[in-house]
């Protein structure tokens, strides 16, 4: 056999093609030969461009290339196809995807949520800051000092996602800063050098941002809220002095005329429920809130229960700007250049990503004594990450770009204890979403322009709610006391007409009859006449077609039922009858549910489906995902509806496979669909042998056999 | 100098979740099952103990916060009752709720516990707090009994999971901080069996056995190039998911096994065969299982709802407990019956009851427990007035029961400390 002569021309062909690579690039090569020549290591191997296309597609795209797809890559002799191609990948929406599951781990980004609507505007926003490729310090900006309704940003999400906002704190500083101080809320930490007193010094920085509220606060306004500190009024001019005097003694007398307390009550209790729709869409910020120590703090510094001021944990103070508020001058701090670990993490991140492995593992727990693996290359990283301006599609292409990631996979594993000196990328399993993205693949090709559909359903709901809380805003209390007089009676007069016939139910059931259906009847009646005057006090607030749409609520429908594949009837009737009540039941119980990428579907995925079952992330804690091998795992790839991708007729792999004819033709298709290259010649003699032995089983032995193989799932 | 990349004395959070290809349902059993940790006290940590009364639990949770004063913390002839009556039991002088009549005729070998107090007065974090003993925090997620018990005691059964819990809730904690293996497994549908666990039916078993056959062969170069411990799981997986598959054990899940009349006996509904599945499993030597029963968040018109609710638990509940006595398990086995909280003694404006954690009721059988006896009071459901019991502690009872050390501390990879059900004290005067 040829072999050993085309190996060499292969391995040749590959080193030509490296052509003029980026001088970042070039720079980071060469930084890690320094580390290897003091470590007597050399590069690994280089990658062939077989390894290297299923590489790129699975690290920037999220999913395996298609046929076509890596056809056209690996027969084209274009010397600058590398770069072209991992600048193809970069602009794709396929990075889109892949690096929305990345951030929605990191965030902890759930739609499993009461407030739903806002977490799929915070998913909406995220895939589109991804998209556009916002400049990582602008980023993480915009997520820290948002503020307002959901419809203004869906990045208020990321203040909902914890309620208290002492835990959001530490998440917050882990992500961003690397830095673990969880253990300091409830007392000096165990292992690192902070205290509980630096913990809330940190948290009176986000204290005051507060999600509980609806947006609207039904208080009168008093002129006790208006009045001015008195050192303020002393200092002001004569002028200005009467002008405010006056004000004051104006509002006084509104007052007078103003709502009691009890029409203010009932207008709360009536509106409480016709404004559940605008629960946890709001973020407000209150500057002057400042936590308190818990009542049992114990060191000799401070007393429980006294308020602390914000004060940062390392490098320069937060300085407030004239015009900003606290949170402001917070966010400066963090994303700023000078900041001691901002920039060090995420370059550290997306060196994760490329290479399987940081610099400084773990990313999320430094402390003053962590030195990276290669400190030269670290600095040089942070630097460049800065030179980019933050751009992470500017510094991953750097990455994807130098000759040590284009070298063969590391083949043995790191022990725990030694340092890793990146001869090349390590193994790495698939995620779970790149395993389901890489079967949508199979299935129905390439989907990467459904990522991020325009959900139109969701702005109009958005434009709904805003709409509402504005009118509620300028109405005030003031106005609504009508419209609540008359909810309050109709609801009264409602629940009259309930006890009476109750009463009378209960004189039945006092007789001995059995009310338990009639029992049942009225209460839906009763609940469907509370409903009624519910609504009807929102018909009259925004008008019947507003109220109608945010009756109906958001519901998206993100089961696939709509959007099942089709499958053509006739290859149906090729079936036995056993494969066709197999296929059918599968079909119709979830057929895999194979139509679009894990990204568009809920996030994170129920427990017991695929993507769970995979090791998707619960998205309860930060980067919870699992790459483990599990045996649910391998009874869903063995008995499952996984190879259904392949016997499904209307997959774009049964397509190609229909189309290439003898088994052997088939089988060589399979193996360029699922692992992008030929079978070696030691499977070919294997392969050969199952054809004559198998006949017409053959085919589908070896789908099935190479799906439960291992090397599907593993990134090489 | 600390260096903290991969340095083996520093376990760091991933490093510990690391584990080779054993799950739930992974057929090597667990070795070192001695747990890491001092045998140093953990401060306000219980430490009674006792030889197990129990060998087994059925957790049978009632979400959404189950009204105690209409089921089992019923006052009679208090104003706060609705329009509850109350029946008399097997137990003397023991009432509960009208609606509950198939119960009532197995409280003799029950406890009803009408003190038990909390603050957590919303679903997600009073279902936690009952789940774990501990707040619900974004920082960890804290083990639930089942996989403590797993933990301390090991599996009954190697061949399936240590602890199964039939639920809807998607953000059940199962097994926490805890690794793989001892991860509950999650079941939504009882009736549908462990999921792929069979050959699909056009396959013959020597098609299929010829496949694996073949995967191995392919496969080989791959397995042979890379020396990396998760690549070695992924071969071994499948030896241990065909086991899985030819075991005769695996019938524990097959409920079409039970005759017709088990099923007429049990009733209809996910939870009557939630109920029956967790007798099967038990009897498997599964050791805790969990059946989840919702629909109790009665806001509004209780008293139209109950019936059917209660009408749902009373059926599955009395026959489970019979079964069991009839099979004789109930001794050593507990079953509990619990809420995350009670509801408002005042019935509100729209017929219904809200949330009230700060008296309700919860109900032990079996298991050791002397049977036929109340413990704790409230005046007329709305303060405890003896015998307080908080969360933790009615988890430590469960503990106790089963002869779990209520004070030995287990380390999250996060490296904190924690202890079965934190300070909770049992309530040892419940066991006969």
């Amino acid at each position: 056999m040829n072999v050993p002569r085309l190996l060499l021309a292969s391995l040749l062909a590959s080193a030509a093609l490296n052509a003029a690579p980026l001088p970042e690039s070039q720079k980071i090569d060469q930084l890690l030969r320094q580390d290897w020549e003091k470590a007597g290591m050399k590069a690994n191997p280089p990658a062939s461009d077989e390894v290297l296309v299923r590489r790129l597609y699975l690290d920037i795209a999220g999913r395996i290339p298609t046929l076509d797809e890596a056809q056209a890559y690996l027969s084209s002799k274009d010397p600058e196809k590398r770069s072209k191609l991992i600048d193809t990948l970069l602009a794709s929406d396929g990075y889109t995807s892949h690096m929305f599951n990345y951030w929605a781990d990191v965030l902890r980004l759930t739609d499993n949520v009461k407030g739903r609507i806002t977490a799929e505007a915070y998913e909406e926003w995220l895939k589109q800051q991804v998209k556009t490729n916002t400049p990582y310090d602008q980023f993480v900006k915009n997520l820290l000092t948002t503020e307002g309704g959901v419809w203004d940003s869906g990045s208020i999400g990321f203040w909902q996602r914890d309620e208290n906002k002492l835990d959001h704190l530490a998440y917050t500083v882990q992500v961003f800063l690397g830095t673990s101080i969880v253990c300091a809320q409830c007392h000096n930490h165990p292992f690192d050098k902070w205290s509980q007193m630096d913990y809330y010094h940190m948290a009176a920085f986000t204290y005051g941002m507060d999600t509980k509220s609806r947006g609207v606060d039904f208080k009168n306004k008093t002129s006790k809220g208006m009045a001015l500190d008195k050192k303020v009024v002393q200092a002001m001019s004569k002028v200005d002095r009467k002008a405010y005097r006056d004000k004051m003694q104006a509002e006084k007398k509104a007052e007078e005329s103003r709502l009691n307390r009890e029409d203010i009550q009932q207008v709360k209790r009536t509106m409480q429920a016709v404004m559940k729709p605008l629960r946890y869409t709001s973020a407000e910020w209150q500057e002057g809130k400042l936590p308190s120590l818990p009542p049992d703090y114990k060191y000799p510094d401070a007393k429980p229960g006294e308020k602390v001021e914000p004060k940062t944990l390392f490098g320069k103070e937060a300085v407030i700007k004239p015009g900003e508020t606290r949170l402001d001058a917070f966010a400066d701090w963090m994303t700023s250049p000078e900041n001691p670990r901002f920039t060090t993490v995420i370059a550290n991140r997306m060196w994760k990503k490329a290479f399987g492995v940081g610099l400084i593992e773990p990313v999320d727990e430094m402390t003053d004594s962590t030195v990276a693996s290669n400190p030269a290359l670290m600095a040089y990283l942070g630097q460049l990450m800065i030179e980019n301006k933050y751009s992470l599609k500017a510094f991953l292409r750097v990455l994807y770009n130098t000759d040590t990631y284009q070298r063969a996979a590391t083949t043995h594993e790191v022990p725990l204890g030694e340092t890793y000196h990146f001869t090349g990328p390590i193994l790495r399993r698939m995620s779970a979403e790149q395993i389901w993205d890489s079967f949508v693949t199979l299935s129905k090709g390439n989907v990467d322009d459904t990522v991020d559909d325009e959900n139109t359903r969701l702005h109009q709901y958005l434009d709904d709610l805003s709409m509402f809380l504005g009118t509620i805003k300028s109405k005030g209390a003031e106005g609504l006391v009508e419209v609540a007089k008359k909810g309050s009676a109709k609801l009264d007069a409602n629940q009259k007409k309930i006890d009476e016939k109750k009463a009378r139910l209960d004189a039945q059931k006092e007789k001995g009859m059995d009310t338990t259906d009639k029992a049942k009847a009225l209460a839906k009646e009763a609940n469907s006449l509370r409903k009624s005057t519910e609504n009807d006090i929102l018909v009259s607030l925004v008008g019947k077609d507003r109220a109608e749409d945010l009756i109906e609520g958001y519901r998206p429908e993100k089961t696939e039922k709509e959007k099942r594949p089709k499958f053509d009837r006739k290859a149906l009737e090729k079936m036995t009858k056993e494969q066709r009540i197999e296929f059918l039941k599968n079909y119709k119980r979830e057929g895999m549910g194979l139509t679009s990428r894990a990204s568009e579907q809920p996030s994170p995925a129920r427990p017991g489906t695929f993507l769970r079952t995979f090791g998707q992330s619960d998205r309860e804690l930060i980067e919870n995902a699992s790459d483990e091998a599990s045996v649910p795992q391998a009874l869903t790839l063995l008995n499952g509806p996984a190879a259904d991708v392949i016997n499904n007729p209307a997959s774009k792999l049964n397509q190609a496979m229909a189309k290439a004819g003898s088994p052997a033709q088939q089988i060589a298709t399979l193996y360029q669909a699922l692992l992008s290259r030929a079978p070696t010649s030691d499977e070919q003699a294997i392969l050969d042998a199952v054809i004559q032995e198998r006949g017409a089983k053959a085919v589908a032995d070896v789908t099935h056999a190479l799906i439960t193989g291992s090397q599907f799932l593993f990134v090489q | 100098m600390k260096n903290l990349l991969h340095s083996c004395d520093d376990v760091t959070r991933r490093d510990f979740a690391k584990t080779i290809a054993k799950t739930c349902l992974g057929v090597s059993v667990m070795s070192a099952l001695a747990p890491r940790g001092f045998a140093a006290p953990f401060e306000g940590s219980s430490k009674a103990k006792q030889a197990a009364t129990a060998k087994r639990v059925i957790y049978l949770y009632m979400s959404g916060g189950m009204t105690h004063l209409d089921t089992f913390g019923c006052v009679p002839g208090a104003d706060t009752m609705g329009g509850t009556k109350t029946i008399r039991t097997s137990a003397d002088g023991v009432q509960i709720g009208e609606l509950l009549p198939h119960t009532a005729k197995m409280m003799h070998r029950g406890a009803i516990i009408n003190s038990l107090t909390s603050t957590q007065g919303a679903h997600a974090q009073g279902n936690y707090f009952q789940h774990t003993s501990y707040a619900m925090r974004g920082a960890i997620r804290h083990p639930s009994m089942g996989a403590w018990l797993q933990k301390f005691q090991g599996k009954g059964n190697a061949e399936l999971p240590g602890s199964v819990i039939i639920t809807n809730d998607s953000k059940h904690p199962g097994g926490g901080f805890f690794e793989a293996a001892c991860q509950p497994l999650l079941l939504n549908d009882p009736a549908r069996g462990l999921q792929n666990s069979r050959r699909p039916g056009a396959l013959s078993e020597s098609d299929f056995d010829y496949r694996l056959g073949l995967s191995a062969r392919l496969d080989q170069g791959f397995q042979q190039a890379y020396n990396y411990t998760n690549v070695k799981a992924y071969a071994d997986v499948y030896k241990d998911a065909i086991k899985v598959m030819k075991s005769e054990d695996l019938d524990a899940f097959d409920l079409s096994k039970e005759s017709a009349e088990t099923h007429a006996e049990y009733g209809d509904g996910t939870f009557a065969q939630g109920c029956l599945l967790a007798r099967r499993l038990v009897e498997h030597g599964v050791r805790f299982v969990e059946v989840n029963l919702g629909g109790w968040d009665m806001h509004q018109d209780i008293a139209a709802r109950l019936p059917e609710r209660c009408g749902d638990l009373d059926q599955a509940l009395g026959t489970l407990l019979t079964d069991l006595e009839r099979r004789g398990l109930l001794d050593d086995t507990l079953v509990v019956l619990t809420s995350e909280f009670g509801r408002t003694p005042k019935i509100n404006q729209n017929d219904g009851r809200d949330h009230y954690p700060k008296a309700f009721s919860s109900v032990l059988w079996g298991g050791g427990i002397a049977g036929g006896q109340v413990y704790g009071k409230t005046d007329k459901g709305i303060e405890v007035t003896e015998n307080k019991v908080s969360v933790p502690d009615f988890n430590s009872t469960i503990a106790y029961a089963l002869g779990l050390p209520l004070d030995l501390v287990l380390y999250s990879s996060t490296k904190r400390p924690f202890t079965v059900t934190d300070k909770g004290q049992p309530i040892t005067s419940l066991f006969g």
